[in-house]
Formats: structure tokens, C-alpha cells, sequence
């Protein structure tokens, strides 16, 4: 299977990539093009003397280029890969040249290795408990001011300390830091902006849902012990204990044909985070694939959204389990259709039940269907019963969605944060549109 | 509970200490949660009911069950074809900003020509972006399709795209802008009509409308017209008397023109190759009411540019049987002549204003080519942009161009301005021309001079000439260039954009 023109642009990690990209995708660049089942490739003269060897492994796309350049897929992956979208006969089926194949090889291997994950000695495991200990004590004292400090905010009042700017919220928040609770900081830092910030409605009882909610969780740590052991993963989760990726390839997996239905990309603080939400197609679970690039590098597992692909997934541990890694992921095809879509009361079900059973449940996806956004009103949907669903302020896009839907229903997936929705894809008319790269 | 969580919210607001009192009680079935507990610190019993009522109203959530208002009806769907898959990709990149602009219109011109409309999801940037630029809603509207227009009218910034029915456009209740395009489309319609139902009406119209409503007569203008005009000569605002000058100066044989040329005639003389000119001594009240004078000409002499005025408002066919000389040697012979700039920059002016003068504006473009410099700045650019519009049959203008372009940045100047100025792609036969003169008139591309105008021309040439016949002669252009590093990125996007626009041609042409 082949992207089209607009899913290969979305794999480019910056728009500087997208448009070199689209300039090398002409023959007169390119010699030796070859392609057969599983690969393409091709050979691009760069301003250096040898061409650049570059090659593309349809399966994942993964790409591979001898070019110096650090931004991945590079601008010759994506040029060659447009190249066989606009001028298809330029690529002869061929047997995979020896640097395409020991290529291919290599990669088959790595994932080999990777379904069988290591083992360590007891010895390490000791060494790695010690160190956890000490990791929970400093995190156990800053809870500790955490609270004090949150006792001190409700006897002083939210109003009397806005005065004192965002630096009394970044305190607190370096202190978080100190004591390795990292998401806290961050959670605090942001609550404390959101003061400040103009133009946002009810900031104060945004900011006091936050805060409760860390008080929450400062009291969830204080009793973790009595926390069922999915709890205790979420819990350890929000405080900032990662998972290595190997820990959570261990775990059991879930195989399914996954749909890729929705896919952001947005900085957080150094970090360029790509979050992908992926459906199940048989068993109908929900999978958040998180991946981190720092600066111009580019991302190194590619789903393009609108596409399905035959995979297995390792959830991290979790009560409500969401989270996932993908461990094999094969046969990529377009999306050709949508599953039954959810109405709003079995999203209120489902829900309540995932509240329930991880309460600091922070993104919940939906596919909702039948949803008609109001033609006055551009700040909410309408569901087929006429039922009002207002749209997360965040939401860029209102007039793409009239535009799309025009007064008829349509299916959107998105986050539902338990009042409103950020719709972050549209199924329209035989076609998946991402938000964050498919509307222009 | 609603109101439950606005007090606990207030409390957390001016704080516990000022308001001297602890939270009160979650109420049921929120109680059991947190029983009373003297020990417990009442700070903490504020955060723990704020977090509690927050998660009971996430996971309960009840959707305000308004009605719908007076909703907007939905779109019905398309008569046009839907826009092919490989030409949508095209204009994806587009909308990526990566290319030059101008591309969207010629893009936005195929799609029509197919007979397609827009996929909706492009709608939004399209309108965003002819609502800044509206020289693009010409080639934008026509394919805007059902959903377009029903986009265009939920949002008031696009209403000017929601296709009201100009029919019933309101000429007698509408705005003055509405009235002045209706008076427009009327025009477009049944000229005399739209006169009679002017005339009517012009004793009424505030005086401020009146040039406005007049300008609309451009659209079909006749003879029908003419006394009406000559009327409005005597209009008492200046605007409403301008706006009759300049329309009886574009009718042929208007009894302005023909009282221009009563007064030019007389101050004109042919001598062997030269024309001798006698400055009028005077400006006089009918001069005036006819428009002469109204505003200075920059570099000549007050009297100079009363001729000037003249003769811009007589018809330019005039000289052509009065001096019994094609325009080309009528431009010549004023090239001799003491107000050179004078007749150069008048007859431009008037071939500028007269739609049909089609010989003299080739004349002039092929007169400028070997004209001398100082004399060619009286030709007004402006001249030129009425060129590109019209020349699209032209090759005698190739001709003009021949040779080496040594020295002279003219041929470069004028080719990036027609090119720029063209309102679609030349036509394959008109690209083949111009592409041979590139080939054989500039010499290799490092030692041609001037290598911002070239580079500019390249670019605007680029956007103009028909892109399969540039992308077949490419081998043969790049060998007469000869491109070193320097001039490597140029050529190249100069055939890269080529490129694209023949691949976005042969997008619309799969078969549907």
C-alpha cells in the first residue's frame, strides 16, 4: 500500500522538509528507481559527489538515507516517496539491490529481537529497588509541602494570591521538579498561566478543578498501598515514574486491525510530542501512542492517519488502559470505512465507568456520530437528538467542520473531557480528515 | 449541586480565613464520601468536595436541551463534478504556502473548466483568502458549488460569496453599493434600460452616489449614452463631471473627441519628419468643462499638458488619417519632434482608454522596444497591463524583440510586466514564439547583465507561458543558457514551476 500526497507531507517532521520534499519529487533527480512489494528506492544527486542512497520500507514506512541530514524521514525519503505518488511508471518492479535488501534485513531482525525482550540479574533488580526507594521518599515529602501549600492556597483564597504573578506558581512547581514529581510541575506551572491568560472564560474554576484533582492525587499517593495495582500504575504514572519501552513489550499484547483516527503534534516545553489515537477494529479498545522527538528530528514510528494497519499492542499498565507501544505492526491499508460510531448517552455510559475506575483520567477518546455543527452558533455541535455539545475552546477549526458537514451529520473523533469536545478528526464521505494536518 | 460547587468555588476564591468559615457539607449521595472528621484538616475537606463535585459532573454530564433555533437549513447537494483526487493533491500543495502565488487562480480557472467544485474541507482557507485578496473571487466563485455558498452564508465575513441572486438585486431599496452593482448587472443586461431607469432616478440621487451610479454606465457603453453624458458635463460635483469626461473620452466619436480634435488640428503641422506643435495660448471654460487641465502631468510644462489631455481624449484613429501613417510611423514622427513626450505619453493614454485601438497598442509595444530610454519613460506602465490582455495572438511583437538583448533591459522589463499582467496562460502558440525569442535573444545566463530583471522575468514568464510547451523545450533552453552555480536555482524553479502547472493540467484531465 502507498500513502497518498497529503499523508506522506503529514510524515515530514517540519514544513521546510514538506516543501524540500515536494521539490526533489522530480525525475530529473533520481536515478536507479526501483520498487517491488515491500520497498522503494532510488538514488538522489545531492550536491555531493555519490548520489544519496535513499529507501523507503512501504510496510512501516520506515526510511533510510545516506544523506548527512539529522531531520527524519529526510528530504530525499519524502521527495522519493511522492516521486512513485505522481509518476508511478518511473519505478520498475526489480529485485531489492544489495543495499536495499541488507537493509530490509536488518530491520526484520530488530523487530525479532524486540517481540523477545531481555531479562536482568538479580543483582541490577537490587540495585533498581534501592533507588526506587529514595525516589519515593523525595517524592513523598514534596506531596507533603504540596499539600501544605494547597492548605495554605484555600485559607489565603486564589483571589488574594493573583497578585503575586506567576512566580509564586512557579515556585511550587520547582519544587515538584526537586522532588522528581515532574507531570506535577508541569500540571502547576499550567494552572498558574491559566490565571493570567486573558480571554479565558472561568479561568478560576478551571484552575480550582485542577488543583483538587492534585490534591486528589497527592492523597492517592498518601494511600497508595490500599490502590488496587492498575490504580497504583496511574497513579505512579501522573507522578512522573516512566516505563521503559521494554518493561511495556512485556506486557501481554492485543492484537487487532488498528485504525490510526486521529493524530496531533504539539510542543511541550522541549519536547515535540505526536499523539496518535488508534481503534481497534475487532475488539473495539481505544490505544494512545505517544512519541517524543527533540527539535528538528522527526518522529520514529510513522502512522499516517485515515490508514489501518494489522498490529499487536502492549497497553501500559492502567486502570483504565489507554496508553500503548507497538510491537508489530504490518499490511498498512487505507481506512475504507468507520465502525459504528457511539452516540452521546453510551459515551456518557462509558465514561462514567472510566472516571470510576481511574479518576485522573486526563484525554478519553470518542467516536461520536451524528453530530451536526449549529450554523449560528459556531462553538457547538448538535447531536441527532438536537442535544447541545459545546466544542473545547481550543478548537481552531469550526468553519472546516460546517464546511464539511453543511447542515447534514457527521462523525467526529475527539477528546471528551466530561463537558466538552475537541474534535480532532472527521469521517466524511469515505474519508478520514485529520484536523491537525489534513485542513488547510 | 450545581450550586453546591459555586459556593465551594467562591470559598476557594476569597479563602477560608477571610470568609471565617469551613466548607460546607457535600450534600447527598455526595456525603457518605467524606464523613465528618474533627481531626481532618477543613482545608483539605474544601479541596477533597471541590475534587468530588468536579468528578460527579464530569461523569454525569447532562446536554442543555435546547431546541434548535430557526436552524440554518442544509446545503443540497452539488451539480458540479467532484474535483479529481490527483488535481485536489495539487491544491493541497498549494495550500501549503510552499509555492509561488497566483497558482491557486489558475488552478481554481481548470477546476472550472472541468466543471467541478471545491471539496469542502478547502472551502474555509479559499474564502479566508479571497476575502483578503478579492482579485481572486472572480476565479473562486464560479466554483465555489452548493456547499460554498452555504458556507458563505453562516459566516458574515464570506457573505459577499453567498450568491444572492443578483436578478433580484435591489436597485430601487438596496444599499448605495447594492444599487450600484445592480445598476452594473443591469447594464450588462439591457443597456438602455438600465440608462432610462438612471435617468429617472438621477434628479433624487444624493449627489455623493451620482459618480458612482455614472461609472457603472462603462458597463455597455454606447452611443446611447452620449447625451446623457454631455450632461452630466455640467454636473456641479467634480467627481460626477470627471467620471463623464473620462466615459465620452472612450466613446468613439463622442462630440467631445471630435471638439478635441477641432482644437488639436489647428496646433499641429506635419514637417518632413517631425510634427510641429503650437502650445495653446489659453484654458477657456468649454477646455475645461471637457476636462483639460484638471491635474498636472509630471515632467512637462503646464501648457504642454492641456495637448496632452487632448489627446487623450480623441480618438487615436484620428492620426492615423489625418498624418496617412500606420500608428508605428505616426510614433516615429513624433519621436522626431520637439513634445516628443508629449504625443507618446497623449496617444498612450488615449489607446490606453479606447478598448479597440488594438493596431496602435501593438505599435507601441513594438515602437517601445527600439525606442530611446528617456522617451520611452512618457509611456505610462500602465499601458502595458492593457497590452497583456490583449496580446495574446500577437507575434509581431516577438519580432520587435529580436536579436541580442545587449545592454538594454527593455525586452526583459517588458516580457516580466506583459507576463505578470496576463489574465490566463498564453496560448501554446504565443508560449512556443516567446520561448524561441528566450532561446535565441539572451546570451548565456552569467554574462547577460541585469540579473535581477532576468531572474524577475523568469519568474513572472514562469507563471504565464503554457506549461507543456515549456517543459518540451527545456533541454533546448537550458543549453542556450548555459546556468552556472549561480544561476542553478533560477532555471530550476523556473522549469520546477513548469512542472507543476502541467502536472496540475494533466490532473484535470483523467478521465472522471
Amino acid at each position: 500500500m502507498t500513502l497518498d500526497a497529503n499523508q506522506i507531507l503529514a510524515l515530514a517532521p517540519d514544513p521546510a522538509s514538506a516543501k524540500a520534499g515536494s521539490q526533489l519529487a522530480t525525475p530529473r533527480n533520481w536515478s536507479n528507481l526501483g520498487t517491488s512489494d515491500s520497498a522503494l528506492w532510488g538514488e538522489c544527486q545531492g550536491s555531493g559527489k555519490t548520489p544519496y542512497r535513499t529507501q523507503i520500507d512501504l510496510g512501516g514506512p520506515a526510511f533510510k538515507c545516506t544523506c548527512p541530514s539529522r531531520k527524519f524521514p529526510c528530504k530525499h525519503g519524502l521527495g522519493l516517496y511522492l516521486l512513485r505518488t505522481s509518476e508511478p511508471s518511473l519505478f520498475g518492479q526489480a529485485e531489492a539491490p544489495a543495499w536495499v535488501s541488507d537493509w530490509l534485513q536488518g530491520r526484520q531482525t530488530r523487530q525479532e529481537k524486540k517481540a523477545t525482550v531481555k531479562d536482568t540479574g538479580p543483582e541490577a533488580a537490587a540495585q533498581a529497588r534501592k533507588r526506587e526507594e529514595k525516589r519515593e521518599d523525595k517524592v513523598s515529602a514534596g506531596l507533603a509541602d504540596l499539600q501544605t501549600w494547597l492548605h495554605d492556597l484555600a485559607r489565603e483564597g486564589l483571589a488574594s494570591v493573583r497578585s503575586r504573578g506567576q512566580g509564586f506558581w512557579d515556585a511550587i512547581a520547582a519544587r515538584m521538579a526537586d522532588a522528581q514529581a515532574a507531570p506535577v510541575a508541569r500540571r502547576l506551572r499550567r494552572a498558574g498561566s491559566m490565571l493570567y491568560q486573558s480571554g479565558l472564560r472561568n479561568a478560576e474554576s478551571l484552575v480550582a478543578n485542577e488543583l483538587a484533582s492534585l490534591y486528589l492525587l497527592v492523597q492517592a499517593w498518601q494511600r497508595i498501598e490500599q490502590l488496587t495495582p492498575a490504580l497504583q500504575a496511574d497513579v505512579r504514572a501522573l507522578l512522573g515514574w516512566t516505563m521503559s519501552q521494554d518493561d511495556v513489550l512485556r506486557q501481554g499484547t492485543i492484537t487487532d486491525r488498528w485504525c490510526v483516527l486521529a493524530q496531533c503534534t504539539f510542543d511541550d516545553e522541549r519536547l515535540r510530542v505526536r499523539s496518535t489515537w488508534l481503534l481497534g477494529e475487532a475488539t473495539g479498545r481505544w490505544a494512545l501512542h505517544l512519541q517524543y522527538a527533540v527539535g528538528t528530528q522527526g518522529f520514529e514510528q510513522q502512522l499516517a492517519p485515515g490508514t489501518s494497519f494489522d498490529g499487536d499492542l502492549c497497553f501500559y499498565p492502567s486502570a483504565w488502559p489507554l496508553r500503548a507501544q507497538i510491537r508489530r505492526q504490518d499490511d498498512v491499508q487505507p481506512l475504507s470505512g468507520i465502525d459504528s460510531p457511539s452516540s452521546l448517552d453510551t459515551l456518557q455510559d462509558t465514561y462514567a465507568d472510566a472516571l470510576a475506575a481511574q479518576p485522573f483520567l486526563e484525554r478519553y477518546p470518542v467516536l461520536l456520530g451524528g453530530l451536526v455543527p449549529d450554523g449560528a452558533d459556531h462553538g457547538i455541535v448538535r447531536d441527532a437528538l438536537g442535544r447541545r455539545i459545546a466544542l473545547h475552546p481550543s478548537f481552531r477549526h469550526p468553519l472546516h467542520l460546517l464546511a464539511l458537514s453543511g447542515g447534514h451529520p457527521l462523525t467526529v473523533c475527539g477528546e471528551w473531557d466530561g463537558r466538552m469536545l475537541l474534535p480532532l478528526a472527521v469521517w466524511h464521505d469515505g474519508r478520514l480528515y485529520n484536523i491537525d494536518s489534513d485542513l488547510p | 449541586m450545581n450550586d453546591d460547587a459555586r459556593q465551594l468555588r467562591q470559598l476557594l476564591k476569597i479563602g477560608m480565613a477571610r470568609a471565617g468559615r469551613p466548607p460546607a457539607g457535600l450534600p447527598a449521595p455526595l456525603d457518605a464520601l467524606l464523613p465528618h472528621d474533627a481531626a481532618a484538616a477543613p482545608e483539605g475537606a474544601l479541596w477533597l468536595s471541590l475534587g468530588a463535585l468536579d468528578l460527579w459532573e464530569r461523569s454525569g454530564f447532562i446536554a442543555p436541551d435546547q431546541p434548535a433555533p430557526a436552524s440554518v437549513p442544509a446545503s443540497a447537494p452539488d451539480t458540479l463534478r467532484p474535483c479529481p483526487p490527483r488535481a485536489q493533491a495539487v491544491m493541497t500543495l498549494l495550500l501549503r504556502d510552499l509555492h509561488p502565488a497566483g497558482l491557486e487562480a489558475e488552478w481554481l480557472r481548470l477546476l472550472h473548466r472541468y466543471g467541478g467544485h471545491l471539496p469542502a474541507h478547502m472551502l474555509p482557507k479559499l474564502l479566508d483568502a479571497a476575502t483578503r485578496q478579492p482579485a481572486l473571487r472572480p476565479a473562486l466563485l464560479p466554483v465555489l458549488g452548493e456547499r460554498g455558498h452555504w458556507l458563505a452564508r453562516v459566516q458574515a465575513a464570506w457573505n459577499w460569496a453567498a450568491g444572492i441572486d443578483t436578478e433580484a438585486a435591489p436597485w430601487d431599496t438596496g444599499t448605495p453599493e447594492q444599487r450600484v452593482a445592480a445598476l452594473r448587472d443591469w447594464r450588462a443586461r439591457d443597456p438602455q434600460a438600465a440608462l432610462a431607469a438612471l435617468a429617472a432616478a438621477w434628479s433624487s440621487e444624493p449627489p455623493d452616489q451620482r459618480a458612482a451610479l455614472l461609472a457603472a454606465l462603462a458597463v455597455g457603453l454606447g452611443p446611447d449614452d452620449e447625451a446623457f453624458l454631455e450632461a452630466a458635463l455640467d454636473d456641479r460635483r467634480k467627481e460626477v463631471r470627471t467620471t463623464a469626461q473620462r466615459l465620452l473620452a472612450r466613446l468613439p466619436g463622442s462630440r467631445l473627441a471630435q471638439r478635441m480634435e477641432g482644437r488639436l488640428l489647428p496646433l499641429l503641422r506635419i514637417e518632413s519628419d517631425h510634427i510641429e506643435l503650437t502650445l495653446p495660448a489659453a484654458l477657456d471654460a468649454a477646455m475645461r468643462r471637457d476636462g483639460i487641465g484638471a491635474a498636472p502631468h509630471h515632467g512637462l510644462g503646464e501648457k504642454a499638458g492641456w495637448v496632452v489631455d487632448m489627446l487623450a481624449a480623441a480618438d487615436p484613429h484620428v492620426w492615423t488619417r489625418q498624418f496617412d501613417r500606420t500608428p508605428r510611423a505616426c510614433l516615429e514622427l513624433a519621436g522626431h519632434s520637439e513634445f516628443a513626450a508629449v504625443f507618446v505619453r497623449g496617444w498612450a493614454l488615449a489607446v490606453q482608454r479606447q478598448d479597440g485601438a488594438r493596431a496602435w497598442l501593438r505599435d507601441f509595444l513594438i515602437w517601445s522596444a527600439g525606442a530611446r530610454p528617456s522617451l520611452r519613460e512618457a509611456v505610462p506602465d500602465s499601458l502595458f497591463d492593457v497590452a497583456a490582455a490583449h496580446i495574446a495572438q500577437d507575434d509581431a511583437l516577438f519580432d520587435a524583440l529580436a536579436g541580442k538583448w545587449i545592454g538594454d533591459g527593455f525586452p526583459m522589463r517588458l516580457l516580466t510586466r506583459l507576463a505578470a499582467g496576463a489574465p490566463h496562460a498564453w496560448s501554446e502558440d504565443m508560449s512556443r514564439r516567446a520561448l524561441e525569442r528566450l532561446r535565441t535573444s539572451m546570451l548565456p545566463l552569467p554574462d547577460m547583465g541585469h540579473p535581477w530583471l532576468v531572474r524577475q522575468m523568469l519568474s513572472s514568464l514562469a507563471l504565464a507561458l503554457d506549461p507543456a510547451t515549456t517543459v518540451a523545450s527545456e533541454a533546448g533552453l537550458r543549453a542556450a543558457w548555459q546556468p552556472d552555480a549561480e544561476w542553478d536555482n533560477a532555471v530550476n524553479a523556473f522549469f520546477d514551476l513548469a512542472r507543476l502547472r502541467h502536472e496540475m493540467t494533466l490532473s484535470f484531465q483523467e478521465p472522471a
